[in-house]
């Protein structure tokens, strides 16, 4: 843990990354505070001015100040990334655990399934379920959570069985001890850390799917200041006033960028480094 | 019988660069390699005997590693060369056996395509000429039915024909060096006796000089005229082979003799060396063997010993190796 | 009758396979064919073979893991394979080859072998802190050790862990792998002394298997030497040096570079190891045996008593 931790500090990209997604999650846990503005607060008086030292960022097409939309903003998309990939991770990591585990018919209709889940693009199944659904946040959690899960089956099968051929579960089990205790002792820890690398690989694909998706319209429902939902309704100004666009399209490279950064880095980091102990 | 001096290393130090900092795999090595001369270099993991084989074909990648020293081949340094340079010298003039015959070979192409493409792109040769040459090349390094063999994938073949294949690929171009990395470890028993048996006969056909990578004493016995110990990027004793098999003068070599198996337990226990390899990263002071050897003494931490000529054509690296008993081997 | 531990008859393991067009044609490998033998308690018996021989194949069903298709394997005269067979398991220990793959890579040494000493049965953690020190004073390693990881630790200290993990649940019967394989040379040896002061300190029976003849050579009782899946020779390891009978035995002995060896006639076989996949009738060795006739060929030569504890399986001595 240290030891990733050190080399994480020394990785260039490893370092950035973690700044960038330590800083966006206390300014999502900040928000309330350091909004300059209210990011509700319209006034058609005030719409659409380029950015000024009053509103650095500009204002939008109901005159809120975008920089405090911005702000607020990462805390749907931060919420709606760690939610969903929560949501997959805990509900496809055990499945997927048990699967390759016990292995038999039990995983074979399992793979078949989730054969079939993974057919479908993310992006058809999420909208699906909004469909069934309907908009609004928790919803477009659920759908992109569930879309996550055939994922999370597979990628831990696959780590499952790798860890299962080595020759320290076959020790395990010839101790005697049960399923329960060489899973739990054994498998688990040392699944969990190719996981790790994919868990925060996919916080940045939750953040443009949710994106994506407040952009059609499908998500977050205005008047909250979802930065997918911001791009789709300043899409109507984009010659006359493109900050609206360009701001909030801007914090979401920025932020994916972080994740994937963070999480490149600590696939590199655990892969061959570590093996040389 | 010409006995220029083919390779001639002087100063070798090839260091791997870490994280937690250099890894010292050779440690000032010198020694020569005349022409159609046989040496084993001889060594346990981390005697840096595979660092030392792929330095000397510039195979490192030029970031993780750092190398000083000469490496005079046929009159030219290959440390001053550039890759395009090396690229000339590999196949043609060096070449190596290598130590897995599965990974050897491409998976994707047929073996004999694998050797007619030395010859295309080395010498060339029309594709006839080429597959001529290669069939012969097969039947000569013992493939039944080469001529139908040729079209075959890598992964039809046994261990040992995938061997025979590398060690055609080697042969080639009549190299003037041949480095064979461990080239029967991943062999069978019986296998091993016949890709040895057959690896000596090519090179002294040929009249190449052969450079064998080996942890196994026996192995050096079977086709070296000279062995050369290594320990810890270290080189600890250089002789004749009779010579040093009969008369080895520095304990680490002694060591290596005794600790093979060759008796029941009930008649005499093996005498194993004690404790394990030091640490790269940072050596102990002194004579790298010191913590391990039955004959040491203070001077042995005080100063590492260098590679003196003792005896006539007999290098040892060791200050105590005149107070060793003489036994008979 | 209380002096065989582990009495294995005619055990054969045959793996399918699947080959021709769409894989429709059936065909199988038969890793281990018809063995019996007996194991007596407090001896080492040493497996020898090299690839397709079968040993590994053998080593597992003997360790109780591997289900033979045909056969029984009797510990204690409990059949392995059987539900009862519960009680016992846990007398029997298997060691690998790979030090690298055999520890949990995520567990410091102290926990392994607490473990280890949890699961004989002792459930206070003074006494688990007790045993785990003594464990690695039995292999000869210092309590400091227990703190490290595994991939802090060199090749020869993984395997004595490894050891050390299969001790602490008392085992009667220890089957090592191919457990010196991958070490070098010097280590080779401490391992192999350990090896033999623990088979002598814990009256441990053991199978020794390894496809490095003078190895087992050394620290074996009884050496068996298996091709193809068949045992071809069995005989005292005190003679196998002087008075091995059959080809393939003479041809390892031959083949190993080797110093010092006593080389009688050299013993050349011709060819590769044959597939063990759909074998032709007749001896496994007969397509590389330079003594090979007709006979040979056709007829599979039974495992017979040539001497005292002294059996081959070839028609040059039947």
């Amino acid at each position: 843990m240290n030891e990733t931790l050190r080399l994480l500090l020394k990785h260039k990209g490893g370092l950035i990354g973690l700044c960038i997604v330590l800083g966006s999650v206390i300014t999502a846990l900040l928000s309330n505070f350091i909004t300059p503005y209210n990011p509700y607060d319209a006034d058609l008086n005030r719409a659409l001015q380029s950015p000024s030292i009053k509103y650095p960022l500009g204002t939008d097409e109901q005159g809120r100040d975008i920089l405090s939309r911005i702000i607020y903003g990462s805390r749907f998309s931060l919420f709606i990334a760690f939610t969903s990939v929560a949501i997959g991770a805990l509900i496809g990591i055990p499945i997927g655990l048990i699967s390759g585990y016990y292995g038999g018919w039990m995983d074979y209709i399992v793979q078949r399934i989730t054969d079939i889940l993974l057919a479908l693009p993310g992006i058809v199944l999420a909208l699906a379920l909004v469909a069934i659904l309907g908009p609004g946040l928790m919803n477009l959690i659920i759908a992109i959570g569930i879309g996550f899960i055939p994922t999370y089956i597979r990628l831990t099968r696959g780590v499952t069985l790798q860890v299962k051929s080595m020759e320290y579960i076959v020790a395990a089990k010839m101790l005697g001890l049960s399923n329960f205790r060489i899973i739990f002792r054994h498998i688990l820890p040392n699944i969990l850390p190719p996981l790790t690398v994919q868990l925060t690989l996919h916080i940045g694909s939750a953040i443009l799917g949710a994106a994506g998706l407040g952009f059609l319209g499908l998500g977050v429902q205005p008047p909250h200041p979802e930065w997918g939902a911001m791009i789709g309704t300043g899409r109507s100004y984009i010659f006359r006033a493109p900050h609206l666009v360009l701001f909030p399209g801007l914090a979401l490279f920025l932020v994916v960028l972080g994740f994937n950064l963070l999480g490149s880095a600590l696939q590199e980091i655990l892969d061959p480094r570590l093996r040389r102990g | 019988m010409n006995m220029g001096t083919l390779l001639d290393i002087r100063n070798l130090y090839v260091y791997y660069r870490t994280t937690r900092g250099y890894i010292k795999a050779v440690d000032g090595v010198t020694f020569k390699l005349a022409d159609h001369e046989i040496m084993s270099i001889v060594g346990e993991s981390g005697s840096g005997k595979s660092t030392l084989a792929y330095a000397l074909m510039r195979l490192h990648d030029p970031s993780q590693v750092y190398i000083r020293g000469k490496v005079i081949f046929n009159g030219t340094d290959l440390l001053s060369l550039n890759e395009e340079e090396m690229e000339k010298i590999r196949g043609s003039l060096i070449s190596i056996v290598p130590q897995d015959p599965n990974t050897a070979l491409n998976p994707v192409y047929p073996v004999g395509e694998q050797i007619a493409e030395l010859f295309r792109y080395k010498q060339d040769l029309s594709p006839k000429e080429a597959k001529e040459i290669s069939i012969k090349l097969m039947q000569r390094v013992g493939i039944p039915d080469a001529e139908k063999r040729y079209y075959d994938y890598p992964h039809q073949l046994s261990g040992g024909m995938k061997q025979r294949i590398a060690i055609s690929i080697a042969i080639a171009l009549k190299p003037k060096l041949i480095i064979a990395d461990e080239p029967t470890s991943a062999l069978d028993v019986t296998v091993q006796a016949r890709i040895l048996e057959l690896l000596l006969e090519v090179v002294k056909e040929v009249g190449s000089s052969m450079l064998m990578i080996t942890h196994d004493l026996g192995v050096a016995a079977e086709v070296s005229d000279k062995i050369c110990v290594m320990y810890a990027g270290k080189v600890l004793e250089i002789a004749q082979k009779d010579e040093i098999l009969r008369r080895p003068l520095h304990p680490y070599t002694r060591a290596l003799l005794n600790v093979v198996p060759r008796f029941h337990k009930s008649e005499k226990r093996l005498f194993p060396i004690p404790g394990s390899v030091p640490n790269l990263l940072s050596p102990p002071p002194g004579c790298r063997f010191y913590p391990r050897c039955p004959y040491r003494s203070n001077t042995c931490t005080k100063k590492e010993p260098r590679l003196i000529e003792v005896l006539q054509d007999h290098w040892v690296a060791c200050s105590m190796w005149s107070k060793l008993e003489e036994v008979d081997f | 009758m209380s002096n065989i531990l582990i009495e294995a008859k005619e055990i054969s393991k045959y793996f399918p396979v699947r080959k021709g067009i769409l894989g429709l044609r059936k065909m199988w490998l038969k890793a281990v064919d018809n063995i019996s033998l007996k194991i007596r308690r407090g001896e080492t018996l040493g497996l020898v073979g090299e690839s397709g021989s079968g040993k590994s194949t053998l080593g597992r069903i003997l360790a109780g893991i591997l289900r033979p298709t045909k056969g029984t394997v009797k510990f204690r005269g409990i059949d392995l394979y059987n539900h009862e067979a519960r009680k016992v398991r846990r007398r029997i220990q298997l060691i690998f080859q790979n030090p690298d793959s055999s520890l949990n890579p995520r567990m410091k040494v102290r926990d392994v072998l607490a473990e280890a000493v949890w699961a004989s049965g002792i459930n206070e953690k003074d006494r688990i802190n007790d045993k785990v020190i003594e464990l690695l004073n039995y292999v000869g390693l210092n309590s400091e050790v227990a703190e490290r990881y595994p991939h802090q630790l060199s090749g020869g200290m993984k395997q004595r862990i490894a050891i050390a993990r299969a001790l602490a649940v008392n085992p009667e019967f220890v089957i090592a792998d191919e457990i010196v394989s991958s070490l070098d040379v010097s280590i080779k040896a401490q391992i192999l002394n350990l090896m033999i002061d623990l088979q002598d300190r814990f009256n441990l029976t053991c199978l020794f298997i390894s496809h490095d003849l003078p190895v087992v050579g050394y620290v074996s009782d009884r050496i068996m030497v298996m091709y193809l899946g068949k045992i071809m020779e069995i005989l005292p390891a005190k003679r196998i040096f002087e008075d091995a009978l059959h080809p393939y035995t003479r041809a390892l002995l031959t083949s190993v570079p080797s110093l010092y060896l006593k080389r009688k006639e050299k013993v050349l076989l011709s060819g590769e190891i044959s597939s063990p996949i759909n074998l032709p009738p007749g001896c496994r060795l007969s397509a590389r045996c330079p003594y090979a006739n007709k006979r040979c060929k056709k007829i599979e030569p039974e495992l017979k008593v040539v001497e005292n504890d002294h059996f081959v399986a070839c028609h040059l001595y039947s």
